[in-house]
């Protein structure tokens, strides 16, 4: 299998009318995890719905590429099946669509039409990501996300990360609202599908996310731009000095609106 | 021409019609009260039609001459089926099986049950509510011209569904049915009122009433679809003994314009009642649907759920209302009602309405009337489902506490036709 990589380039986004990314710049490769930390309103978010194409967000300059294809002229399912996986921070809830309906689409949709996964192995695969995952065999049959807990629709998201099998994975605040046992579960599902073919993108407030899933890029978000790129010690700084010695270091003048 | 009768000569043709009949002097009085409080609300004017009759019927254990779809839900059943089916006033099909026979069900046409079990039949029929309501519940009262009675004796545990199909095209139909439960039954009920002319031009006037006695547990399944030319006027009328347990699904997949009304009575301690309802509405499409629970008694517990999915230029209002009669201590009560509109022309109403006296109780209600969510849309998409199949996924899930309930396979298959048609 040829090397994943999510190439994005000078990626500015607006929301609303105002700009919110002016100008990012990262290459992921399969293989890598790149941790982006940041305070609140940085644009953290919205990198990875622009990513996943949420109609909301708005690129007006730069592009992104996922294996050399224009990521940005594809629409969501399309970027999906193309290998891009987002696990959202505040998950839809559907009523009435079981999680293995939904699962089995979801599936299906990548394979396509005439190559649909059997029902036996769907089944068999669900179970074994959920045994590995810790979750409760009636998880299968109740409906997406309803009626879940914080950490259950995590895991959820992980669920599904786990049987997508994307090539590029976007993780946005998987850590929030999680206890420690969850927070574990969670980075066991991220960690076992750590592969050569696959890279991740990890958003996070805080670094204890990252005392689980070790990065290899740290990136540091703020006003919506890559401020700062290092490696893990960057983000124990952060989490020791927060983000003031930063922005005195930077000259906060060029970034102001 | 005009067909309008005077008044004067309407009761004398509705007494030669019980005299012909042979029916009880108390049923032809209880016609008469009708056909005097529909006068006086002012009922539209009466026609010859309207005297139409349940004939006699063909009973013929063969399948052969049943409409295709009914041929396929009845052969798919297991041989201890028992099952009515009526092509508008006739008899298609009647069996028992012998199960039911043996435990002394009583499962026929509302007509033999008044002749032969004219005792029976007079202590429930219409005892509860007797002459209130509209117009269109005294015509049927004075009018009624087929239906099903069913007795279920004390401790009877019925373990395959009882089924009832009405096939409406004529004019004037106006099933009127009773179902006994009696202390600690338990059983299933299916009726399905359908046509199967897409010209006929049916004013379908329903009445059903339930009466589940201490400790029955009842699960019903009602299914409507009439064409885009037949009105429908139903009421469903149930009373809940203590320790009784009713569930009824009603799918109502009319074309035509629908109005319902039903009510359910908690009379004894810990009674329980579940009513869901889906209509989709599609084209010009008027649909008037209410469900009301009275909680009459203490640790009762009633659950309303309506799912409405409004296309075209279709309305629809959807009122449930629960009331908490002083007394009715630690009651429960749940009311969920939600449309999804999918047309910028369609109009809707949600109406949770409580209306409380007692203050020792629990009362939720929810109501939503809007689009599908675009972020649900997204969240579907953003795992590699087309938009297609995440509005589909969306709009099937929607209705999914309705059709999952549905107890008969092959029903639940035509329900899932009847849905995909109102929706494609």
């Amino acid at each position: 299998m040829q090397q994943p990589e999510l190439k994005i380039n000078e990626l500015k986004v607006s929301v609303e009318g105002k700009e919110i990314l002016k100008g990012i710049s990262l290459d992921i490769k399969g293989g890598e995890v790149h941790a982006i930390m940041g305070p609140n309103g940085a644009g953290k978010s919205t990198l990875s719905a622009t990513l996943m194409g949420h109609p909301k967000y708005i690129v007006t300059a730069g592009g992104v590429n996922l294996n050399g294809e224009d990521l940005l002229a594809m629409a969501t399912d399309e970027r999906a099946r193309q290998g891009i996986f987002l696990a959202m921070q505040y998950p839809s809830e559907i009523s009435g669509v079981t999680n293995a309906d939904f699962l089995r689409s979801a599936i299906n949709a990548k394979r396509g039409k005439g190559n649909e996964i059997s029902l036996i192995k769907f089944i068999r695969e669900m179970e074994k990501a959920m045994k590995f995952l810790g979750i409760d065999e009636s998880f299968a049959q109740r409906y997406v996300n309803e009626g879940f807990s914080g950490g259950e629709k995590k895991r959820n998201e992980i669920l599904q990360m786990m049987l997508l099998e994307p090539q590029m994975v976007l993780l946005d605040e998987i850590d929030s609202g999680l206890d420690i046992d969850a927070l574990k579960i969670v980075s066991m599902g991220v960690n076992e599908m750590r592969s050569a073919e696959r890279g991740f993108l990890i958003i996070t407030h805080y670094q204890r996310l990252l005392d689980y899933i070790r990065p290899d890029f740290v990136h540091i978000m703020m006003e919506g731009r890559i401020v700062r790129t290092g490696g893990p010690e960057l983000a124990e700084k952060v989490e020791a000095e927060g983000y003031e010695w930063l922005r005195a270091e930077l000259d906060f003048q060029d970034y102001a609106d | 021409m005009d067909n309008k009768l005077s008044s004067s000569l309407v009761k004398e043709l509705l007494i030669s019609r019980s005299g012909q009949h042979g029916e009880p002097d108390w049923l032809r009085e209880m016609r008469l009260t009708g056909l005097e409080k529909y006068l006086e609300l002012g009922g539209v004017s009466l026609d010859e039609g309207l005297f139409a009759y349940q004939q006699d019927s063909v009973i013929d254990s063969s399948l052969q001459h049943l409409p295709e779809q009914l041929q396929h839900i009845i052969n798919s059943n297991t041989d201890n089926r028992s099952i009515i089916v009526y092509d508008n006033n006739t008899v298609l099909y009647k069996h028992l099986s012998t199960e039911m026979v043996r435990q002394g069900v009583i499962f026929t046409t509302l007509d033999s049950a008044v002749h032969k079990y004219p005792a029976l039949v007079r202590k429930y029929f219409l005892q509860e509510r007797k002459m209130q309501g509209s117009a269109e519940r005294a015509l049927h009262t004075a009018l009624w011209n087929n239906g099903i009675f069913l007795f279920v004796p004390e401790n009877v545990v019925i373990d395959s569904p009882i089924q009832v199909f009405f096939i409406g095209n004529e004019p004037r139909l106006m099933p009127h049915t009773i179902i006994v439960a009696s202390e600690h039954s338990s059983f299933s009920y299916i009726d399905i009122h359908f046509s199967n002319s897409p010209e006929s031009r049916s004013h379908y006037n329903s009445f059903s009433e339930i009466y589940l006695e201490r400790g029955a547990n009842v699960e019903i399944s009602s299914n409507h679809g009439f064409n885009k030319y037949s009105n429908d006027y139903t009421e469903r009328q149930a009373i809940i003994a203590e320790d009784a347990n009713l569930e009824w699904i009603i799918s109502e997949m009319n074309l035509g314009d629908t109005t319902v009304n039903n009510l359910f009575v908690l009379k004894g301690e810990r009674g329980r009642v579940e009513v869901k309802t889906i209509f989709i509405g599609v084209g010009e499409q008027r649909g008037e649907f209410e469900s009301q629970v009275v909680h009459a008694a203490p640790s009762t517990i009633s659950n309303i759920v309506f799912r409405g999915i409004m296309r075209d230029e279709a309305r629809a209002a959807f009122n449930a209302i629960t009331k908490m009669e002083k007394g009715a201590a630690k009651a429960e009560t749940e009311q969920s009602v939600k449309v999804l509109m999918l047309s910028e022309q369609a109009r809707s109403e949600a109406n949770p309405i409580l209306l409380i006296d007692e203050h020792d109780v629990v009362a939720g209600h929810a109501a939503s009337i809007g689009p599908v969510d675009p972020d649900d849309i997204y969240y579907l998409m953003s795992r590699g489902i087309t938009q297609e199949d995440a509005e589909r996924l969306i709009i099937y899930g929607f209705l999914a506490p309705v059709v999952s309930r549905m107890p008969i396979e092959a029903m639940k298959e035509q329900l899932e036709e009847m849905i995909e048609g109102k929706l494609s």
